[in-house]
């Protein structure tokens, strides 16, 4: 079938895009594949598993729902999501921008300018920055909170869990409240001078308009969020996952089993299983998202 | 039902002046039109009635009530924007008693309501519909019904009709009249449109740069445009305007010459402005006028043509009826009531 007024050929087209196709298929798709498969056998970094690896089936997956360890970081990821993705940042966020939404004046470019900074400085730069804040003697938390007659706390050693949500909040937030700062700015003004004129509460113009007409963009936040959330190692840099696991969420799991107990084929397979739940979430969302009614 | 007062009534944006010291009085139960190019600031006093502003100075009034620094839903107006503000996941009952649930109005009073608005605007086979399955005319007619179920004193509409194609806006243009002149409320009416100004108003204000023009019947804005911008606002195609100056009884403009006669009240040698409307030119045959030229160009428009002459120079347009047929660089003249000439001083404002 051809088209009238394409410039290319089909075969043309094709032509143009597959070496980004090659690229795509040798350093993504072939990897994600091999990590499956990887996830089948009982290759290790070192040793005799590590040459000659076997095939298991899938012992490796019976092997994952019998893991306490599996069950501990997946229940701390669960906690990790819920508190730092979508009460931290998809909360926060809009939040944030619907405080900002009507504000004009210089505090609106403060606030967007200081949470896209948060968001634009480098992992390693932003961990090390939450290590020497949260320091236990003296981190700036733990000065000013001695300026007030509290303190000093451990936040690192006592509340691990507790610090890497807090952490993540900060460090994403900036991006729910940009996509619903550019979601609001889509609304027509006069949606919300309507309600002004009628008297409508902070509340009533956020449950009657503002809420059902950024049902998508809330949606589709929270399914980026969420996955973007559980795959985030970022926190290994703050805890390393500890002390004694309890800020080990399922990456912080998967790297210890992979690269601290060279067991690569079990690492494989809690990866699949990660896999598995984040495609679960999408899933769910994609039915919600059918659900929208149109107008 | 109530009359809207502005006095002295100044909004400043930045370094701009929106509004510069607008004082009006809109009487009771009348159609009052807010007119001029845009960034005029016919919208900012507009939302400045509504309370969606502030104003930094001046007073506002509403009935007897000075509402300037009162919130808007205290002010018991209601506003028609020009984009409707329809909420589009609710369904046209569901706007129509949007301000009435928020008001805790009982559900059958509500119900009631409702069904006598929509049965008035003729749009009740609509209330189970959304937004998007109606066209633009019937939108219109929905932010009507929501503005009409508040029982305002006064209406607030921001260029209601420009959302809609003509022969649409004609129709709404003379709905809307009729539903103000029924219900007796107050209207607030902003556009920059003066044929919809003309046609609406009781009475319309003129506003240039933030500052009012002229307050005067359709009529008067018409016939004694108070100074030379309202002149050339109002009227399509627009007036001639000619800049010059007063010579005695004349008016000069380099080659151009013409008799205003009398006394023209200006010192000789001022500058000025001269005013004709198209209308109020005749086209003559070569000689027969008092305005020798030759045909420019000719746009016709159906049952007129719209002519442009050359006066030494100066074009001049010309409403001319007939349909006869001209010829471009055909030498012809053209002939006027010395009493129909606009003169304007070098202030811009009228003084013949």
């Amino acid at each position: 079938m051809s088209t009238p007024g394409l410039i290319l050929s089909r075969r043309q087209t094709f032509a143009f895009i597959s070496p980004a196709f090659a690229i795509i298929a040798v350093f993504l798709v072939f990897p994600a594949v091999w990590a499956l498969y990887l996830g089948l056998t009982d290759l290790e970094l070192t040793g005799i598993r590590a040459v000659m690896p076997e095939f298991v089936g899938l012992s490796n997956f019976v092997r994952v729902f019998q893991d306490s360890f599996f069950y501990n970081a997946l229940k701390i990821s669960l906690v990790f999501v819920f508190g730092s993705g979508i009460i931290g940042q998809v909360g926060l966020g809009l939040l944030l921008a619907l405080l900002m939404h009507r504000e004009k004046s210089w505090i609106k470019t403060l606030v967007a300018a200081s949470a896209i900074a948060a968001w634009i400085i480098p992992d390693v730069v932003v961990a090390y920055l939450w290590v020497a804040f949260l320091d236990s003697d003296f981190g700036l938390l733990n000065r000013g909170l001695k300026l007030v007659g509290l303190g000093p706390v451990n936040w690192l050693f006592h509340y691990p869990l507790f610090s890497i949500i807090l952490f993540n909040t900060w460090r994403g937030t900036a991006f729910s409240m940009l996509l619903f700062s550019a979601a609001l700015q889509t609304l027509p003004p006069s949606y919300l001078e309507t309600a002004d004129t009628l008297g409508a509460s902070a509340w009533r113009r956020f449950r009657d308009i503002i809420l059902p007409l950024l049902k998508t963009t809330i949606l589709t936040d929270v399914l980026l969020i969420t996955l973007w959330t559980f795959n985030v190692f970022t926190p290994f840099l703050l805890t390393g996952g500890g002390p004694s696991f309890r800020s080990e969420i399922l990456p912080i799991y998967v790297y210890r089993t992979s690269f601290k107990y060279f067991k690569l084929g079990y690492g494989s397979a809690i990866s699949t299983v990660l896999l598995l739940i984040n495609l679960a979430f999408a899933l769910v969302y994609l039915q919600a998202k059918r659900r929208q009614k149109k107008w | 039902m109530a009359e809207v007062v502005l006095e002295k009534v100044s909004k400043v944006f930045g370094a701009a002046r929106a509004v510069d010291e607008v004082s009006l009085e809109v009487r009771d139960g009348e159609f009052f039109t807010l007119l001029g190019p845009s960034g005029c600031g016919k919208t900012t006093t507009l939302r400045l009635v509504a309370g969606l502003e502030l104003a930094d100075s001046g007073t506002i009034r509403i009935g007897s009530r000075d509402v300037t620094r009162v919130p808007p839903p205290e002010r018991r107006i209601a506003m028609v924007f020009q984009n409707y503000a329809l909420y589009p996941h609710m369904t046209i009952a569901e706007n129509i008693s949007y301000p009435l649930r928020l008001r805790k109005v009982p559900a059958d009073a509500i119900a009631r309501k409702v069904g006598a608005v929509a049965e008035k605007l003729r749009i009740e086979p609509l209330l189970l519909r959304m937004p998007s399955q109606i066209s633009g005319g019937q939108q219109q007619r929905v932010a009507v019904a929501r503005a009409m179920v508040q029982d305002p004193q006064v209406y607030l509409f921001d260029e209601p009709l420009s959302n809609l194609d003509f022969k649409l806006r004609l129709e709404a243009r003379r709905f809307l009249k009729h539903i103000q002149r029924e219900t007796g409320v107050t209207a607030l009416y902003v556009t920059h449109d003066q044929t919809e100004a003309l046609a609406l108003s009781d009475r319309v204000a003129v506003l240039k740069d933030g500052r009012l023009m002229q307050v005067a019947p359709p009529e008067e804005i018409y016939r004694r445009p108070a100074n030379a911008f309202v002149a050339g606002f109002v009227g399509a195609p627009a007036m001639n305007l000619v800049e010059g100056e007063v010579l005695g009884s004349r008016f000069i403009s380099g080659k151009f010459r013409v008799e205003v006669g009398g006394e023209p009240g200006l010192a000789s040698g001022a500058g000025a402005t001269l005013g004709i409307r198209p209308e109020h030119l005749e086209l003559k045959p070569a000689g027969a006028g008092a305005l020798a030229g030759i045909i420019d160009d000719v746009e016709p428009q159906g049952h007129e043509q719209i002519v442009t002459v050359l006066v030494n120079e100066v074009p001049l347009l010309a409403r001319v009826i007939e349909t006869q047929r001209l010829k471009l660089g055909e030498p012809v003249s053209l002939r006027f009531d010395p009493s129909a000439l606009h003169l304007f001083g070098p202030d811009g404002n009228r003084v013949n």
